[in-house]
């Protein structure tokens, strides 16, 4: 069978016997989500991107000890999680340098030049927003709006309480909403 | 009907709320001037956080992470190495030790005896007595 119509469980299986080509592909598979979820959580793309290969090496470490008791991308993102808040770095520091270089980030947005500025100036200011969340935050935010959790999978994914995520969340949500509220147009 | 939560509102808009559960919810949203308020605000916060949502980024990890695997390996069987030299040298030194106290004790039987009636002396340490030592009645 191809190894594209594996699960993430049966590659882990794989990965544990030693195939290269099921690592691979479950690289390849997740790379991007987990690169954007350390990025998003840090704002910087160097750590992000040590912090996504660290992730993977973990996953191949510990693939024989694997049980799939949850989904498997709950595990990946719990190890990048922590991987991030491992992370001691001045954050503020780092989100403004990934809101100033947004541009290393491309967009699929095609055509209108002017289009295409506005959609990187909205970036800036999403970026400046977040800048202001802290670390724990960001993380709420970033596995809700952009990995498509639910509160109750991000409790799950984080090992946090159900109610301790739903604080965060709601917190977070209320801090973005007052600071995009300071660059205008939002309240229209 | 009670307010919605936040947390519900920001469930429905990650579509983690079921059908018709979503739409018991938008028709008290309907009807509520505050939940629909509240609603509005956080639909504006969940499309502004969208402009992240079309980045793209064309990382490849496999060739660094291949490299990391391929690098712990040999870090491990240097780590292996040097651990197994030391080891070595530790059983030398004992062994070592060991052979040329054999042989000392060997070619003098009286300091033999003497080393352990010495010992066997100690042994009886005194906790009171100015020197530690038990001493003779």
């Amino acid at each position: 069978m191809d190894i594209q119509l594996h699960t993430d469980e049966q590659l882990m299986v794989a990965i544990a016997q030693g195939c290269m080509a099921e690592f691979g592909e479950l690289v390849t598979r997740h790379q991007e989500k987990v690169f954007f979820l350390a990025l998003r959580t840090l704002g910087q793309w160097d750590i992000a991107e040590d912090i996504s290969q660290e992730a993977f090496l973990r996953v191949y470490h510990a693939a024989n000890s694997y049980h799939p008791h949850a989904k498997f991308t709950t595990w990946l993102y719990r190890i990048v999680v922590n991987l991030c808040l491992d992370q001691k770095r001045k954050t503020k520091r780092a989100y403004t340098a990934i809101s100033e270089q947004t541009e290393q980030l491309e967009s699929n947005t095609e055509g209108d030049p002017a289009n295409i500025l506005q959609v990187k100036e909205n970036k800036q200011v999403v970026w400046k927003a977040m800048e202001k969340l802290s670390k724990r935050e960001r993380i709420v935010v970033v596995l809700h709006r952009f990995h498509g959790l639910s509160h109750a999978e991000v409790a799950d994914t984080t090992g946090w309480s159900l109610s301790a995520v739903e604080s965060l969340m709601v917190r977070s949500y209320r801090k973005l909403r007052e600071e995009l509220k300071k660059f205008g147009d939002f309240e229209k | 009907m009670e307010h919605l939560s936040d947390i519900k509102m920001l469930d429905m808009l990650g579509g983690h709320i079921e059908a018709n559960e979503r739409e018991r919810y938008l028709s008290h949203i309907e009807n509520c001037a505050d939940c629909r308020k509240h609603w509005h605000d956080l639909r504006q916060v969940w499309g502004v956080l969208g402009a992240l949502e079309n980045d793209i980024c064309s990382i490849d990890l496999i060739p660094a992470v291949t490299t990391g695997i391929n690098h712990r390996r040999s870090n491990f069987f240097l780590y292996a190495r040097k651990l197994s030299k030391i080891a070595a040298s530790i059983l030398l030194a004992a062994f070592i030790g060991y052979g040329a106290g054999r042989i000392s004790m060997s070619k003098s039987p009286e300091k033999l005896s003497l080393v352990v009636a010495e010992t066997s002396y100690l042994v009886c340490l005194a906790p009171g007595s100015s020197t530690g030592l038990a001493e003779s009645e």
